[in-house]
């Protein structure tokens, strides 16, 4: 039954994660001389509203490119696809402003008075940077940053001084954590020096293995060496990824034990109601995408098309998937409409 | 009503001061151009009566000068609660501070990278500065006074560019 399974759950996406990254982020941090960081308590509401006043008026110059304005409110739409980098920003939106234009933006008075970034899917971190330094140069041909020669550019959190560039990878490595254990796999990223790990969302634990990786340094580095750490960083836990991919595809006993494993995972959700347990559904669809892509989807499974169904209807009907795991289904490409559609 | 500060101009602009419950507890009265130009920060650290009789008055402090940073009243321990600083003066405020923190936690504790391009341009002036001054010392060694005269306006018209 595993086949109605996959046709229930349509796919937004084709081949969106060969290259391994799935999406990434550039983030700069810029702010003004001479004016408090929005982390003062001084800085609201007299400074945050002289730093959108003068931001504003280079917005205007903006505008023939098609950069638009839009003041963040508890409904925006943005804070949702921007909050896998900017984590904060669902919590802290208020007098926030969003200046963009398709992946290019600036993001006011978050942290730093500017978080220039730029997003996107590819793995070719140079193209994203030269567009970023391009973004960097116009806001700071209109206005004076706060540099120090000894400490490049100054914000508001000293983990951020320096080049003031934050790289954020996410990731989606089923294959690594059935082969390793998901919790082996962050503590892995979390013991290497050079990089941050942390899990997708607000929540504590791993949801659909998931993993959102960034540098720890930004002073004492050049920008090109970031992006280089990054980059090779990135692709060889592709590599491993793909080699743990590949070793599911090509031995059947390790096959057997996967499917073993999705099927006690799909059994608890069923037989023991445990739909209530996000973390176990997102886990789920995570390890049957991965099934799919690799093209080993068994043909009879222990699959009930009448418990699936219920268990769907459940999970939608209920809005178990509110949230953070919308929008885990979302990155996955995973359209919970067209569910809804089929049932 | 008039401004807190000049005690000139009518006021235009309120400052509100929340506490930690949200509740007001201050406010400031600004005109426009008190509220552009004053560091409210400043204004509130200001404790010799002179200067401000009427603000000591409205915000009492509660720590000396020196514990905090000048411009923004920033702490030592809000960093450490926060591991954020107030502005950028903080950071040679706490200069120290901040440096043994980062000889920990960064790769370095002197900047490599991208640099501001006004920033650059103005390097560029200084060397430039430095390397016509030891021209000018080498001329006027070798008596050479015309190329001395030259090399100083050059230098001063290079000068007259970094103010």
């Amino acid at each position: 039954m595993s086949f109605i399974l996959s046709k229930r759950l349509s796919l937004n996406r084709k081949d969106k994660f060969l290259d391994g990254f799935n999406r990434v982020a550039l983030i700069l941090s810029r702010n003004f001389a001479d004016t408090p960081f929005p982390s003062s308590i001084y800085f609201s509401p007299l400074w945050e509203e002289e730093v959108k006043k003068r931001v504003k008026k280079i917005y205007y110059s903006l505008t023939r490119w098609g950069f638009s304005w839009l003041e963040l409110g508890p409904h925006s739409q943005e804070i949702k696809s921007l909050s896998w980098f900017l984590p904060q920003l669902p919590y802290d939106y208020s007098g926030k402003v969003l200046i963009h234009k398709g992946n290019l933006g600036v993001l006011i008075n978050y942290q730093d008075h500017l978080s220039l970034f730029v997003e996107g899917e590819h793995h070719n971190l140079e193209s994203y940077w030269k567009k970023l330094s391009k973004w960097d140069d116009f806001w700071e041909s209109h206005l004076p940053y706060a540099y120090s020669e000894q400490w490049g550019y100054l914000t508001s959190s000293p983990s951020r001084l320096g080049t003031g560039i934050k790289i954020y990878m996410r990731m989606h490595l089923p294959a690594l954590s059935f082969l390793y254990g998901e919790r082996k796999v962050f503590q892995w990223f979390k013991d290497s020096d050079k990089f941050l790990v942390e899990v997708y969302g607000e929540s504590e634990q791993i949801l659909s293995h998931l993993f959102v990786i960034s540098n720890l340094f930004t002073l004492g580095v050049k920008e090109r060496e970031v992006l280089k750490t990054m980059q090779d960083f990135g692709k060889g836990i592709w590599e491993w990824e793909k080699q743990a991919r590949a070793s599911l595809v090509k031995f059947p006993s390790r096959r057997d034990i996967f499917w073993q494993m999705v099927e006690n995972l799909y059994k608890e959700l069923i037989e023991e109601n445990l739909e209530k347990d996000e973390k176990k559904i997102l886990d789920f669809i995570s390890f049957w995408l991965l099934a799919r892509e690799e093209g080993i989807l068994p043909e009879s499974r222990g699959f009930q098309f009448v418990k699936t169904n219920n268990l769907w209807n459940k999970v939608i009907n209920r809005g178990l998937l509110r949230g953070q795991g919308m929008k885990i289904l979302d990155f996955l490409g995973i359209d919970l409409g067209r569910i809804f559609n089929d049932v | 009503m008039k401004c807190d500060i000049c005690g000139l101009r009518e006021a235009k602009v309120v400052v509100y001061f929340i506490g930690g419950e949200g509740e007001v507890k201050n406010k400031l009265f600004l005109c426009p151009s008190c509220s552009q130009e004053v560091s409210i920060s400043r204004v509130i650290s200001s404790n010799t009566p002179e200067e401000n009789s009427s603000l000591t008055r409205i915000f009492p402090l509660e720590e000396k000068e020196g514990e905090q940073c000048s411009f923004c009243q920033w702490k030592w321990e809000d960093f450490l609660k926060m591991g954020m600083v107030g502005c950028p003066h903080c950071y040679d405020f706490y200069s120290e501070e901040i440096k043994s923190w980062l000889l920990q936690n960064q790769e370095g504790v002197y900047h490599r990278g991208k640099v501001p391009l006004h920033w650059w341009k103005r390097r560029k002036i200084q060397n430039t500065i430095s390397r016509l001054t030891r021209d000018l010392q080498n001329a006027i060694e070798k008596e050479n006074y015309e190329k001395a005269g030259h090399l100083k306006k050059v230098m001063e018209k290079l000068r007259s560019r970094l103010k």
